[in-house]
This record gives structure tokens, C-alpha cells and sequence, in this order.
């Protein structure tokens, strides 16, 4: 079992009003599966992919990644697992604007200070198609080009899981489609895990399966 | 649009609030520094007053005629205030002998300035009575009583006059040293001195008219209105400033030096202000374009954000002068209890007003040139899909300063007061302002070629520098500014402050002795040495006269005819005067060499060569002497040559004769002299002792007495001194300030990536390091290249300006080296402190800041 | 020992030159030095060369220190006979009086001196100095005294106070009121030509 969702209930303060977010999720997710997240603006998909990220605690229940129960762990522990283990994909690319697209994808590896990065991303890279625009800034590449290098970077240190955050949402309805092909193509190739949180449902079927986000509750 | 600009103000509040706080406290330190500056400015005329007893004083040997009198009242404004009096020398008789004393016969109105203390207590200013004086008695000196062993009440005759002594005076501001005890001073009525007939034709007196001008007036201007009309150079005008001899070239420096912290305040401020909102504006360029594309106009935007500006700078100078208000009382305070300083601190008026319009139009002027560029804000760019709206800088962008520059140039030349050490101050600044950014550039340059395999936070902090060329040059440029600023002033004031303080080992002179013959010295010693008297300093004096210059003749012969002019007249006598020659084989504590080598050894008469001398600096300068001159005396009818080989220079408050010309052994030992000497400070009583001793003994010897006139010049000195140094702590604390708010804005701006880095996994601590060691580098660099401009600057400023000797100092430049270096680093990690920690799930939440 | 050698030297080879001048020795103080003006506009040098003119070979030596008393007199004189004055022009005093000194210190002072010169064989012509009115009459008849006194007492002529027309007149006299000016030393030079004339 990949992941293992178990009463996960989460609140946040708005000012003097507390809002429960998640009221008690529960799922389980199987190795290799691409499990879609579905629901609406405000639904707390964010929230919970900030959970499943380790960026944030739940306020009860027990978040479970291969074996590994992440709630057990100190700040510091996380902050390992995570670069070891998870791989993110956010909706707004996030890539560092100084650093160019080889360099942005090498990051992780030198966080983790593994050997052969520079091979290594520039492989990733040209599997994604980005073998010509390597030393490009995100400035100077396209969106569709910035999020391809987003799930190198992702994917670069081969991680258990990967959270991706409405990976198209930033890109027109073409570059969106062509974008997420490499990426489900990426994705299926490693048989890794993949949570993908969307609000399109056409997104949601490409996937194995789908959750949907409703209330706090998956329904 | 009001509406717009306090919508802006309102959204950025943190930003509002930082650059309030950064104007408001430049500001506040201008302030602060000004009043102090004025307020040691009044303080120190008010001395200078004192002592003339008047704003202007007109005196001549000669009466002065009716015409002139008329002509000069005639230039007086309106309020202006008038006084007589005359001085002369007298012989006064009395049952214990007769004595020369210094006759100073006063009208109603005396003093303008300054008062006079009496034996009963009563203090005698302007509007008190004088009836004492009006009913022909006189107020005396104590030594007067004590010299001729009377009391108060005795009777003196003066004249054909027998006076009463009404009362002893105590205290006399308007005291000169030079003659208090040879001949002390008797106050009396004008008329009842008129009546003694003692002034009449042939007398030797001064003939005086105070003035007491309203306080507007500019005196320089009035007094030289008034030579025109009376140009006959026997009539003298005086004004306080040069009542104060030398202590005033002392205090213009000082003066300046005050001026130039100020500004330093405002500079620095002004520095953390642009830096700023440089940035800010950066950001904003976006949301102008969205307002752009909403139908606001590019030009209006505009005058939304420079009525932001004006507005925050408004509000700047107000904050400043409240705080400014309620810091004043304090800071005289401490001063108060630190040092012998006590001078009440105020706001002026017009400097408040200063303020005011520094605020509102110095930030605009300042900041103008980052707004400038929202004319090219291209709409197109909000298609695109890049979420920030870059704007490159165009060369031509670098015009857009200039009101800066002038602002700053105008500013300068009016808190210096001169010109001179206005321009030469912003040029030095403006153009550290270049090197600077040129060693930021350089630096960008040089960080692409690092080794590639470093640890990845290292690589990431020399990449953060790298890849961000405007952040990390404007970082330099500001860092480095704030160094070299900090740096200066402290620097500037070692120097000042050797030039203000009294000598070490000083032991302040009490009396001084002169017309002490050849045959008497030895004799002189020895009977001080049977009272355990030591004598200070006995320096040989010689008479003579400069007949040539490297063979070109020295002297003016003149017909008095052909003399029409003040100058004229002053630089005629000047030269034909003669001179004191004096010899020693050693410099003393206040004195030191500025060119060339002192002369050794004693001088062979059997050779043809001239012998040496060693010239005081500026008398050298007045007389446009050069080293290796060679000078042709006469000497007592002996013609003698001398070669210049060094030039010296004397500190001002050394309280020992100066010499201007040192003749080296071996050449006037035998010429006719005269000897001077001091002894150290005594109790008055036993001065008086003395004094009758040294009489029945050595009756041609004259004493001074000068205890009072040196302790007052000492406590000047100390003064100075000690705000000297208050000025460079304050100056250094805005510094740092300026410096904090800089290195907290940066840090904020980084926030974004310093998140990313978490949640790509790297650990907060490596994630500091990586801040640490960017911040370092910058910190280093940027106030190593500081440091040392601020060493240049203060090299050039010291010689150009202050005219004085360079003291380096290694403490000072390592100090703000290493504290600026630490000072980035420790900001940046408290700043990031926050962050590093902060649950980064905000990431997933916000937008990209 | 070489300096003094110097001093003796130096005007030797310069009298060497000429064909024997007589030399007056004016031994004064700032009105003998000429205070304020050039050296060859003190009436030394205007005394001098009023002599040449008038065709009597004497030099004038100028030994004036502004600001010395009487009680330099005897030790400057001294050392001034090592140049074999022939007549001695002793004008001192002035300061004295200006600083109120005693008069009987004074005279005490000049009699030495005058002593010295007549045992030396050398003529000596005494210069009256008057003190200026506002110094009282009692200490100015005192002082002007000390003159007559000393003249009548050594035997040697007395020329009245050469400043006598010049002092309180600002056209005569330097802006210190005290100096006179080059006009006033023309007059003085004169006076002192008729006056000392006679004497050589």
C-alpha cells in the first residue's frame, strides 16, 4: 500500500472563526496508482495536498506513506522524507526564475547530494523534450515549457509519490492536453504513485481512479 | 485619484511603514544633529560675544570725528542699539604706591553682552545700574587691591581724580588674558573719567563705539558697509568672530564637520528610502499595468505614486519632528551628564520647515527616477505568460539623478556654509557612488567564474548574486555606501580631534614672565627653584628684521601717502613690523613637522652655508614662503642668512609662545635677547606672593597672569571635543539602522524561494547557511570597498577642508568592516529567522510574491 | 666661540670696506627699530644718509628692539662695544613708562649703562622720552625727571622727546596710535640731524 488516509480532520483559523476544512478523510491509494482528486474551488484539495506533502500536520488522524507513518515525524525527519520520497507539481510551475531549466532540475539532486546530476537531469529533461532549451531561463520559456520542466524537477529524484496540483491549470486547453501527456506517459513508464488534485473532470478521467472532494469528505 | 494614492498607501503597509521609518529617521537624525550643530553655534558666539561685549565694535587710537560717526550710524538698522567707551593705560597713586593700570571707562549701556560679577554678588549687565560708577567711585581688579594693599572703600588717585573703590569685580567676560594682572582693570564712569583729564591730546587711548544689532543683521555685511564710508584704516571694526582669535578657525571647522554629519544622516536615509522603493516600484509595475488596461491613463499612474511618495514623505518629516521634539530634551540631558558640554538643544524654525520640505519633496526627488520608467510599461506584456513585468534601465534613465545630485549639492554647500567643502564633499560622494558600482558589476562578473562543485548552498548563494545583477549591485552600492558613510565620520573626527585636543602632557601655565634679561635667567631660576617653583618653558627671543627673500627684498618701503587701503595698510605693517627669532634644539609636545626635516645639530659659522630654520606653517603660507627659501635677517645691525629646511605646524591651545621662526643652534646664542618663561598653575593668593618677590628681585620683569583666560580656551577644546565624538556615534547608529531595514527588505523579497527550497527538501539550516554566506559576501565586499573609499574621502577632505594632519586610524576601518559583514549576516538570519521556520504550506496557498 | 667670532667679523670686513666711517650706535627700542615701517625708513637710516648728504662720513647703527626697557640697556651695550661705537644715541626708557615700571629701577638702569660708556671713553647723548598724558601728571613730571636728573648727573647732553611734535597726531603716527609713520620719521630724522649734529 502506498498511501494510507486514516481520519484526517484539519482546521484552520479565519480571523476568530475556526473552519474546519477536512473532516475526516479516509482512503487508500495502491502502489502505482494515478488517483485523481476531484472538487470544486474551496473544496480543501489544497489543503489536503499540503498534508499529503508533509507541509502541513493534520490536527488528528494518520497520513501513511509506504509503511511510514508521517505524522510521527519531526520537522526535520519530514523535510528528508519528503526530498527522498515525494515529488511535487504545482499548478504555477514555481521555478526558480534565476536558475535556468537544467540547473532548476539539478536542485533536488543536490539537496539530496547524489552523484551524476548533471546527467541525470539533462536526461530527465530530454525525455520531457526540453533537450534544446536547457540553459533557458523560465522567463524565457513557454508555459508549456515551464511546467514540463516543473515535472522533471519532480520526478528527477525518482520518488515514491507524486502530488501534482492542477498540473494544466496555468495552460491554454492544447499545451494542457500535450503537457499531461508526457506526463501520465512519465508517470505510467516509473509506475509511480500519483495523486493529481483537479477540478476538470476530463483531467480526472485519464486517471485510474477518482476521488471526490466534497464538504471536507470524500464522497 | 486621492482615493487611488490612499488605496496604495493603505495595501502597502508594510512598505508604507518601512520607508516612513527609514525617512523619518534620517530626518530625525538631521534634526537632531542641526540643533545641536546651531546650538553649539549660538553657544560659542555667545562666547565670542561676551567677550567683545557688542556685535560690532568700531575703535581707533584717535578720536573718532563726528563725520565718521554720523556715516556709521547712518548704515545702522532699526533697533540697533549704541555704546561708548574709551581704554587707556594710567598710573593710579594710593597710600600703597603707585601702580599701571588699564582704564576701562564705561557708559549706561554696558555690556551689550556678557556681564560682569562683583566681590558683593551683584551682576552688572546692560540694563543694571551703574550708580556706583556714576557717583565717581570704581569698580577694580583684585590684583589691584592686593598689589597695593588695599580694600574696598580706599581711595585711588587717577588723574586729578580721587576715587573710591566701590566694589572688586570677580568675573569679567569680556576679559582678555594678555594683561590682567601686569595691569589689572579699573571700571569707571565715562564722564567721571572724562573729568580726571586724563584724555586729552597726545593721550594713548582707544576710543570705542559698541553696537548692539537686532538679531538678523548680518554683521559681515553691515561692517563692510561700513569701511566703505569711513576708510581710514586708523578706524578698526571688529566683530566677535575675530575677537576670538585663533578659537575661531578651531570652531569653523568644527562648525563644518557638523554640518557634514548632518548631511551624512540624510544621506544614509536617503539611501535606505531609494533602496526601497526601487523595489517596490519594481513590484508594482504589474498592478499599473492592470490599472492600465482598467483606462488609467500611464501619466496618471504616475501622479498616483508621486502623490504616494509625497504623501509618505510628509508624513516622514512630521513623525521625524515630533520625535525629534521629544529627543531633544533628552539628548541635552546626557550630554549634560556626560560631558562638560551645556547647551540647551532646540528646533529652530527654519530647520523644521526644512524638514518638512525635505520630506515631501526630497523623497520625490529621490525617488523619481525608479518611478520614471512606468512611461514604458508595455500593456502587451500582461498577455504574456510571465506573472512579473520586467523593465530594463536605460542609460538614459542615469539623467533622471541629476535633480538628485543638485538637491544634494545645494544642500551640502548651505549645512557646510561654504562652497568649498560642499562640493568637495558631494563630488567625493557621488563619485564613491560610481566606484561602487562598478565593483558591484565587477563582482557579478567575477562570480561567473566559481567552481563548479561546491556545496549546493554555497552554489546557490553566489548563484542568488549572480543571476539577480540589479539586487545585488544595488545591494553593493548601498552596503558599501553605508560603510564608507559609517567609516567617515568617526575617521574624520580622529583627525579633528588631534587637531582640537590639548597636547597630553599638558600642564596648563598659570603666569607668564617676559622682558627677562641674559644676565637674569639663571638668577631667575634659581629663586623660583628656592620655592619649589619650576619653570615651565624659558624660550630665548631674539629681535630682527626680514630683509630678503632668495635675494628678492622683503620689506614694503612706503611713503604714508601711497597707502590707501585696510588690506593695504594691515599687509604694509605686517611685513615691516620685524620679527621674534627664537632657538631651540627639539620640537615641544604641540608642535609637529609637516615638511621637510627639523634641523640637527649646531650650525658651523666657519662655512659659507646658511643656517636653518623651521617656519610655523601658516605664517609660511601668509608670507608665500617654500621650503629651501633662503631668508636674509638683520639682526641687531648683524646681517645673517638662513635656509628654511622644515615647516611646523603649532596647535592652537598648546598655551605656549609660538615661535614662527626656529633658528637652529649655534647662531643667535650670543645676540642681545630677552628670555620668556611660565610657571605652572598656583593658588591666586600665592600668585600674588610671588609676584611681590619676583618684583623687589627682578623689577623689569613682567608677569601675566593667565590661569582664567587658559582654563576657558581648555574647556573650549574639551568641548569640541567631546561633540565630536557624539556626532560620529550618531552618524554611525543612523548607519546601522539604514543598514538593518535594508538587509530585512532583501531577505522578504527572497521569502518565495527560501520556501521552495523547503519544500524541495533541503533543511532550514543549510537553507540559512545559504542566506548566511550570500549576505556575507555582499556585507564583505561591499564594506571592504566602503572602508576603503571612506579612507580615500577622508585623506582628501582632511586636506583639502580641514587643513589639517591625516591621524589614521586602523580601528575605526576595521570596526565597520567586520560589524557591517556581521551586521548583513545576523540581519538576514534574524529576518529569515522567520521564514526558514514558518510552515511553507503557505506556498501552496499564496501567489508568487 | 665661533659665532662671537662671527658678530666681531662681520662688521669689521664691512667698515674694512669704506674709508673709515664714524659710527653712532642708536641704542633704542621699537621707535629706534622702526616698528611698522621698512628698515631704511626708521630714522637710523634717514639719519645716516641726511649725515652723507651734509658731507660728514658717519654710519648709523640701528639698535633698536621693539619692546626692551631700560634694563637691557647696560647688556646690549656691552655687547656693542665690541664694534667700537664712537658715539652712543641712548634712547630708552619709552616702555618703561608704558608699563608703569618704578622710575627709580630705571634710572637706576641708564646710570649703568651711561657709566659704562664713559668708562669705555665713549660719548654718550641721552634721549628724553615723555610719557603720554594719560598716565597722570605725577608719574609723567616723575619720569620726565629722571632725565634732567641723569643728564645733569653724568654730564652728558640731553636731546628733548624727539616725538614731541609727532605724538597725537594720526597723520604722523601708525593706526596703533603710538608708532610713528614714515612721514613721522622724516620729521623725527630731521630734528634729530639739527639736533645731533652739534654734537659729532
Amino acid at each position: 500500500m502506498s498511501l494510507k488516509l486514516n481520519e484526517i480532520k484539519k482546521s484552520y483559523q479565519q480571523a476568530d472563526l475556526g473552519i474546519e476544512v477536512l473532516k475526516g478523510l479516509k482512503a487508500e491509494v495502491k502502489d502505482g496508482e494515478v488517483v485523481a482528486i476531484v472538487g470544486q474551488s474551496g473544496s480543501g484539495k489544497s489543503t489536503l495536498l499540503s498534508l499529503l506533502a508533509g507541509l502541513d500536520r493534520p490536527d488528528s488522524g494518520s497520513i501513511e506513506v509506504f509503511g511510514s507513518e508521517m505524522t510521527r515525524l519531526t520537522e526535520e525527519e519530514m523535510t528528508d522524507f519528503r526530498a527522498r520520497n515525494i515529488g511535487i507539481v504545482f499548478q504555477q510551475f514555481h521555478l526558480m526564475n534565476h536558475l535556468t531549466a537544467l540547473e532548476n532540475v539539478m536542485l533536488p539532486l543536490e539537496i539530496l547530494g547524489e552523484n551524476e546530476i548533471e546527467k541525470k537531469a539533462t536526461e530527465m529533461l530530454q525525455l520531457m523534450g526540453l533537450g534544446h532549451r536547457l540553459t533557458h531561463f523560465p522567463g524565457q520559456l513557454s508555459g508549456g515549457e515551464c511546467q514540463r520542466v516543473a515535472i522533471a524537477r519532480a520526478l528527477v529524484v525518482n520518488p515514491k509519490i507524486l502530488l501534482a496540483d492542477e498540473p494544466s491549470g496555468n495552460l491554454d486547453t492544447e499545451t494542457g492536453e500535450k503537457v499531461m501527456d508526457v506526463f501520465f506517459d512519465a508517470v505510467k513508464k516509473r509506475n509511480m504513485t500519483t495523486i493529481l488534485v483537479t477540478h476538470s473532470e476530463q483531467l480526472a478521467k485519464r486517471c485510474d481512479r477518482q476521488l471526490t472532494l466534497k464538504l471536507g469528505q470524500f464522497q | 485619484m486621492i482615493r487611488w494614492i490612499f488605496r496604495e498607501l493603505r495595501n502597502n503597509k508594510r512598505f508604507s511603514a518601512f520607508f516612513i521609518l527609514n525617512l523619518a529617521l534620517g530626518l530625525t537624525g538631521f534634526l537632531c544633529l542641526d540643533a545641536f550643530k546651531s546650538s553649539m553655534d549660538a553657544a560659542l558666539q555667545a562666547n565670542s560675544k561676551n567677550f567683545l561685549s557688542a556685535d560690532l565694535a568700531v575703535e581707533s587710537r584717535r578720536d573718532i570725528r563726528d563725520d565718521e560717526i554720523k556715516a556709521i550710524r547712518g548704515k545702522l538698522p532699526q533697533g540697533a542699539q549704541e555704546g561708548r567707551l574709551v581704554e587707556f593705560f594710567s598710573m593710579v597713586a594710593s597710600k600703597g604706591g603707585s601702580r599701571l593700570v588699564q582704564v576701562k571707562a564705561i557708559d549706561q549701556t554696558y555690556p551689550f553682552y556678557g556681564e560682569l560679577i562683583l566681590g558683593s554678588g551683584e551682576k552688572i549687565q546692560s540694563t543694571s545700574s551703574k550708580e556706583a560708577l556714576q557717583q565717581g567711585r570704581a569698580w577694580v581688579y583684585p590684583e589691584l587691591l592686593s598689589q597695593l594693599k588695599l580694600q574696598v572703600g580706599d581711595e585711588i588717585s587717577i588723574g586729578q581724580l580721587k576715587i573710591p573703590i566701590a566694589d572688586v569685580i570677580q568675573e569679567d567676560s569680556s576679559q582678555t588674558f594678555r594683561l590682567s594682572s601686569l595691569a589689572p582693570k579699573i571700571y569707571l564712569d565715562l564722564g567721571v573719567a572724562q573729568r580726571s583729564q586724563l584724555i586729552q591730546f597726545g593721550s594713548t587711548k582707544s576710543d570705542v563705539y559698541l553696537l548692539k544689532l537686532p538679531a538678523e543683521t548680518s554683521v559681515g555685511a553691515l561692517m563692510a558697509q561700513m569701511k566703505t564710508v569711513v576708510p581710514d584704516p586708523m578706524v578698526r571694526f571688529e566683530d566677535p568672530e575675530e575677537a576670538g582669535e585663533d578659537s575661531a578657525r578651531a570652531l569653523q571647522y568644527l562648525s563644518d564637520y557638523l554640518g557634514l554629519v548632518s548631511l551624512v544622516a540624510l544621506f544614509l536615509a536617503s539611501l535606505g528610502t531609494a533602496y526601497l522603493y526601487r523595489s517596490f516600484v519594481s513590484q508594482r509595475f504589474k498592478s499599473i499595468a492592470i490599472l492600465n488596461s482598467l483606462g488609467l491613463q500611464r501619466s496618471q499612474a504616475q501622479w498616483v505614486y508621486i502623490g504616494q511618495l509625497s504623501a509618505l514623505g510628509l508624513v516622514a518629516a512630521v513623525v521625524s519632528l515630533i520625535a525629534a521634539y521629544f529627543l531633544l530634551p533628552f539628548l541635552a540631558q546626557i550630554l549634560r551628564t556626560l560631558s562638560p558640554i551645556d547647551i540647551p538643544l532646540q528646533l529652530s524654525l527654519k530647520t523644521s520647515f526644512l524638514a518638512l520640505l525635505m520630506g515631501a519633496l526630497g523623497s520625490l526627488i529621490v525617488c523619481y527616477p525608479f518611478l520614471f520608467p512606468i512611461r514604458r510599461i508595455k500593456l502587451s506584456q500582461l498577455f504574456q505568460e510571465e506573472s512579473q513585468i520586467k523593465l530594463g534601465f536605460r542609460w538614459t534613465d542615469a539623467a533622471l539623478f541629476l535633480p538628485s545630485l543638485v538637491f544634494y549639492y545645494v544642500l551640502s554647500v548651505w549645512q557646510a556654509n561654504s562652497i568649498k567643502v560642499g562640493s568637495v564633499f558631494v563630488g567625493l560622494f557621488f563619485a564613491s557612488l560610481a566606484v561602487l558600482l562598478l565593483i558591484g558589476w565587477l563582482l557579478i562578473q567575477a562570480l561567473k567564474y566559481f567552481p563548479k562543485d561546491l556545496l549546493w548552498y554555497v552554489k546557490q548563494s553566489l548563484l542568488q548574486l549572480q543571476r539577480r545583477p540589479v539586487a545585488s549591485v544595488s545591494a553593493v552600492v548601498a552596503l558599501g555606501l553605508g560603510s564608507l558613510l559609517i567609516n567617515l565620520m568617526p575617521q574624520l573626527k580622529e583627525s579633528l580631534k588631534a587637531d582640537l585636543e590639548s597636547p597630553r602632557n599638558l600642564k596648563l601655565p598659570s603666569l607668564f614672565m617676559f622682558d627677562i634679561q641674559d644676565d637674569q635667567i639663571d638668577p631667575l631660576v634659581s629663586f623660583l627653584n628656592e620655592r619649589n617653583i619650576r619653570m615651565e618653558f624659558k624660550s630665548p627671543m631674539v629681535r630682527g628684521r626680514i630683509l630678503a627673500v632668495n635675494g628678492e627684498s622683503y620689506e614694503r618701503v612706503e611713503d604714508a601717502s601711497q597707502i590707501q587701503s585696510r588690506e593695504e595698510e594691515a599687509e604694509v605693517r605686517f611685513r615691516n613690523r620685524g620679527v621674534n627669532l627664537s632657538y631651540r634644539d627639539q620640537l615641544s609636545s604641540s608642535e609637529e613637522i609637516v615638511e621637510g626635516k627639523f634641523y640637527e645639530g649646531v650650525w658651523d659659522g666657519n662655512t659659507e652655508n646658511p643656517f636653518e630654520l623651521s617656519v610655523e606653517k601658516r605664517y609660511a603660507e601668509r608670507l608665500n614662503l617654500k621650503l629651501n627659501d633662503i631668508l636674509l635677517f638683520d639682526v641687531q645691525g648683524v646681517e645673517m642668512t638662513g635656509k628654511i629646511t622644515s615647516f611646523r605646524t603649532v596647535k592652537w591651545n598648546s598655551f605656549q609662545p609660538n615661535f614662527f621662526i626656529l633658528v637652529q643652534s649655534g647662531v643667535l646664542e650670543q645676540a642681545p635677547k630677552t628670555f620668556l618663561g611660565a610657571i605652572p598653575q598656583m593658588q591666586p593668593n600665592e600668585v600674588a606672593q610671588i609676584q611681590d618677590a619676583l618684583v623687589a628681585s627682578f623689577p623689569n620683569v613682567s608677569m601675566v597672569d593667565v590661569a582664567r583666560s587658559v582654563k576657558r580656551i581648555f574647556e573650549l577644546g574639551e568641548k569640541m571635543t567631546w561633540s565630536l565624538e557624539i556626532m560620529a556615534a550618531l552618524s554611525l547608529l543612523a548607519g546601522f539602522v539604514v543598514l538593518f531595514s535594508m538587509a530585512q527588505h532583501q531577505v522578504q523579497m527572497r521569502r518565495w524561494d527560501l520556501n521552495m527550497l523547503k519544500i524541495l527538501g533541503a533543511k532550514a539550516g543549510d537553507v540559512q547557511k545559504s542566506l548566511l554566506i550570500e549576505f556575507g559576501v555582499l556585507g564583505l565586499i561591499a564594506s571592504f570597498f566602503g572602508v576603503t573609499l571612506s579612507l580615500a574621502l577622508s585623506l582628501i577632505l582632511n586636506l583639502i577642508v580641514f587643513d589639517g594632519t591625516f591621524l589614521m586610524n586602523w580601528k575605526w576601518p576595521v570596526i565597520t568592516l567586520i560589524s557591517v559583514t556581521l551586521l548583513s549576516m545576523c540581519l538576514s538570519w534574524i529576518a529569515s529567522f522567520r521564514w526558514v521556520n514558518e510552515k511553507a504550506s503557505v506556498i501552496l496557498r499564496g501567489d508568487r510574491a | 666661540m665661533k659665532t662671537s667670532l662671527f658678530f666681531i667679523l662681520f662688521p669689521v670686513l664691512v667698515w674694512a670696506q669704506n674709508p673709515t666711517p664714524k659710527k653712532i650706535l642708536a641704542l633704542g627700542d621699537s621707535l629706534t627699530e622702526g616698528y611698522g615701517v621698512a628698515r631704511e625708513r626708521a630714522y637710523p637710516a634717514l639719519l645716516e644718509a641726511k649725515l652723507k648728504n651734509a658731507g660728514l662720513n658717519w654710519v648709523v647703527i640701528n639698535s633698536g628692539i621693539s619692546g626692551s626697557t631700560t634694563a637691557s640697556a647696560k647688556g646690549r651695550l656691552q655687547w656693542q662695544l665690541k664694534n667700537k661705537p664712537d658715539v652712543i644715541f641712548l634712547a630708552l626708557g619709552a616702555n618703561d613708562g608704558l608699563r608703569g615700571l618704578k622710575v627709580a629701577d630705571s634710572e637706576k638702569n641708564l646710570s649703568e649703562a651711561i657709566l659704562l660708556a664713559q668708562n669705555s671713553k665713549i660719548k654718550i647723548i641721552l634721549a628724553e622720552m615723555l610719557m603720554p598724558p594719560n598716565y597722570g601728571e605725577t608719574y609723567r613730571k616723575e619720569f620726565q625727571n629722571m632725565y634732567s636728573r641723569l643728564a645733569k648727573k653724568h654730564q652728558i647732553p640731553l636731546i628733548p622727546f624727539f616725538l614731541k611734535d609727532i605724538a597725537g597726531k594720526p597723520e604722523l603716527n601708525l593706526p596703533d596710535g603710538i608708532h610713528p609713520n614714515e612721514k613721522g620719521y622724516q620729521i623725527v630724522a630731521e630734528y634729530l640731524f639739527q639736533q645731533l649734529k652739534g654734537h659729532l
